[in-house]
């Protein structure tokens, strides 16, 4: 993965929260590279850390109760982690921005759509005020949304018009990482592919690298590169898409495609993971996803087990991964 | 909009209406006479009977009160007192003014120090600001504003005597007190709803975003959480207006200030009906058009609304 264009490079990233005297372990030790124009997936369950990580990134975690105990964002030579304040908030909505998962609340309620775009413009590309208004009126227009409607306020749209007006935001400056938190999630399915061919479109036309942030397989299928399957916030496995969707190896991986409903085979129920994702206060020995694991042996409960590539930049944290081969070949 | 302080001003008038028919009921249920506080202890029966005739006391409930209402929103006139033989409406405009002066300058005080505060507070969220704002907080609504009163005039006042003890001869020095002992809870719970709200808009998505965008902390602060924190508060200094003006009772006590509180309370120890029902029907009407202004304000900081109250109008 020695690569000279890589843009971002997290390396050993672990959050905390703290919660009534509770050290919450939200994000453990998560390590992964993006390069320049590419597309990473995170995916994973509600509450897995993948939230988390992005925020963590843009240094926009709730502090206290977060705290960022360990590891290193290295982002265009500099430690994020590093840099001040005062330096981060140039890196914010210029070089790396969010798209927020909850478009209903991400907005400010009494503030006019077009002038928070605006104001973000204007603060990061020093130009007047009337020129700023020009710029925010373009993006709206960009993400389909009538540039008159720049004076309104955020209860007047939609719910899929607002999630546009936060992406357009977004993308207002032109940033070289694009942080996609569930951009999609709230939004109705038919939206969904558009606001999805929307980002696809921009991130093309002005070569931004993006961390996507889903639950969402079929998302994954459609814009990303790369893939990190979080669970109880570590890596589990890691590959290419076609890696991780020919070719899952880590039993949850296995699991969550396990769960998609098939539509060829006329089956009456789902057949989801059994169980439910740990508390991240309290997470077992071992491997994190043992209790609810099929393949789940002695060894898996004894010690915490280690990314291994196994092949091909594919890499997986499991040690049972020749019992698994031969229990797939036996289903097979 | 217009349109709807219109109807908002109509509706004043069934509520006036109301609080008269109130008012009066509650005087004439009340026990005592004024004939006989008017004319002291030494007036014989027959003076008093006459008294009462002159005064048309001894009417039936529903004359009495038709001739009130009468009087009252057809001629618009409040009355004489019984006790002073002066117009209502007069006595009341002149004790306003110090009425006035005293609940304005405590607003000013409650919102331009109790918010800051709040602020201060929720910023520094668990921090030594915030314990040391909510202690005097917990003081400011613990202790009674008639017991600061004093203490603030035995010190200020007796001891150092710096300020004057009582009365309004000595121009804006006179108001210095009364001011403080009757704003310091205003204050203390200002500060208190302000630093609540704020914290509950700081933790909102939008705060994120604002911050996500790259703005300093400052333009966070007061671009995005302050406005969206008012709204509530808008409605507590609006109330706490309208309760000054009525209820700076005690304090016009303890410093001898002749303000509305004071003409009210005399009124209503002597049976002076006039005055009260005249005290009590001006207190609504201002107390209805502080409500209305707060709406009003409410309408250009919360646009969601303005929406509302202009209808379907411009709405999608």
């Amino acid at each position: 993965m020695a690569n000279k264009d890589v843009l971002l490079s997290v390396k050993d990233l672990t959050v905390e929260y703290t919660s009534e005297g509770e050290v919450i372990h939200a994000v453990n030790h998560v390590s992964f590279e993006l390069e320049k124009g590419k597309t990473i997936g995170l995916v994973g369950e509600t509450g897995a850390g993948k939230t988390s990580i992005a925020r963590a990134i843009l240094r926009i975690l709730p502090e206290p109760p977060a705290r960022v105990p360990g590891g290193e964002i290295e982002f265009e030579g500099k430690d994020l982690l590093k840099v001040s304040e005062a330096d981060m908030q140039k890196i914010r909505g210029k070089e790396i921005s969010m798209i927020f998962q909850d478009p209903m609340t991400a907005l400010n309620p009494i503030m006019r759509v077009g002038e928070q775009i605006a104001e973000v413009v204007k603060l990061h590309e020093h130009c007047s005020r009337q020129e700023s208004i020009e710029k925010a009126k373009k993006m709206l227009e960009m993400v389909g949304i009538p540039g008159e409607r720049f004076y309104e306020y955020p209860h007047q749209f939609s719910g899929g018009m607002k999630q546009r007006v936060v992406i357009a935001m977004a993308l207002a400056c032109s940033p070289t990482l694009l942080l996609a938190d569930e951009p999609t999630t709230a939004l109705d399915v038919t939206i969904q592919a558009q606001v999805l061919d929307m980002i696809n479109d921009l991130k093309r036309k002005l070569n931004t690298s993006m961390i996507m942030i889903t639950h969402d397989l079929g998302i994954v299928a459609e814009v990303c590169d790369t893939v990190a399957v979080i669970y109880a916030g570590e890596i589990m496995e890691y590959g290419t898409r076609e890696q991780i969707f020919h070719d899952p190896r880590y039993p949850y991986t296995i699991g969550l495609f396990g769960s998609l409903p098939d539509l060829n085979s006329d089956v009456e129920r789902l057949s989801p993971i059994e169980g439910l994702p740990p508390n991240p206060a309290d997470l077992p020995r071992g491997c994190a996803f043992h209790p609810r694991c099929p393949y789940a042996g002695e060894e898996c409960r004894k010690e915490h087990i280690e990314l291994k590539d196994i092949g091909g930049g594919h890499l997986c944290r499991c040690c049972r991964l020749n019992e698994i081969a031969a229990g797939k070949a036996k289903e097979v | 909009m217009i349109r709807y302080i219109g109807k908002r001003l109509l509706w004043m008038i069934p509520v006036m209406l109301g609080i008269a028919i109130l008012i009066f009921s509650i005087m004439y249920i009340c026990p005592g006479d004024p004939a006989s506080s008017l004319l002291g202890p030494s007036a014989s029966a027959v003076e008093l009977a006459a008294k009462r005739e002159e005064m048309g006391l001894n009417d039936p409930y529903i004359v009495r009160l038709g001739r009130y209402l009468y009087q009252t929103f057809i001629k618009f006139d409040l009355g004489t007192s019984y006790k002073f033989g002066t117009s209502v409406f007069a006595g009341l405009m002149e004790r306003m003014q110090y009425t006035l002066v005293i609940a304005l300058l405590c607003m000013a005080l409650q919102v331009f120090v109790g918010t800051p505060l709040g602020i201060a507070a929720a910023t520094h969220h668990n921090g030594i600001a915030d314990r040391i704002c909510m202690f005097l907080a917990l003081l400011g609504v613990s202790i009674p504003a008639f017991w600061l009163a004093l203490m603030l005039v035995l010190i200020f006042a007796v001891n150092l005597g710096w300020l004057p003890t009582s009365g309004v001869s000595n121009g804006l020095a006179s108001f210095i007190l009364p001011c403080i002992a009757n704003s310091f809870a205003g204050i203390a719970s200002q500060a208190r709803h302000t630093r609540s709200s704020m914290l509950e808009v700081i933790r909102s998505d939008y705060i994120v975003t604002a911050k996500a965008k790259g703005l300093s902390e400052k333009t966070v602060l007061f671009r995005h959480a302050l406005p969206n924190a008012l709204i509530p508060i808008i409605t507590i200094v609006g109330n706490g207006m309208g309760m000054m003006l009525g209820g700076t009772v005690i304090i016009e006590n303890v410093f001898a200030i002749p303000g509305v509180g004071r003409y009210m309370t005399d009124a209503i120890n002597s049976r002076d009906y006039p005055v009260v029902m005249g005290g009590v029907l001006i207190l609504g009407l201002i107390f209805s058009l502080i409500m209305l202004l707060v709406d009003i304000v409410y309408a250009f900081v919360d646009p969601r609304i303005k929406a509302q109250y202009e209808g379907r109008k411009g709405k999608k």
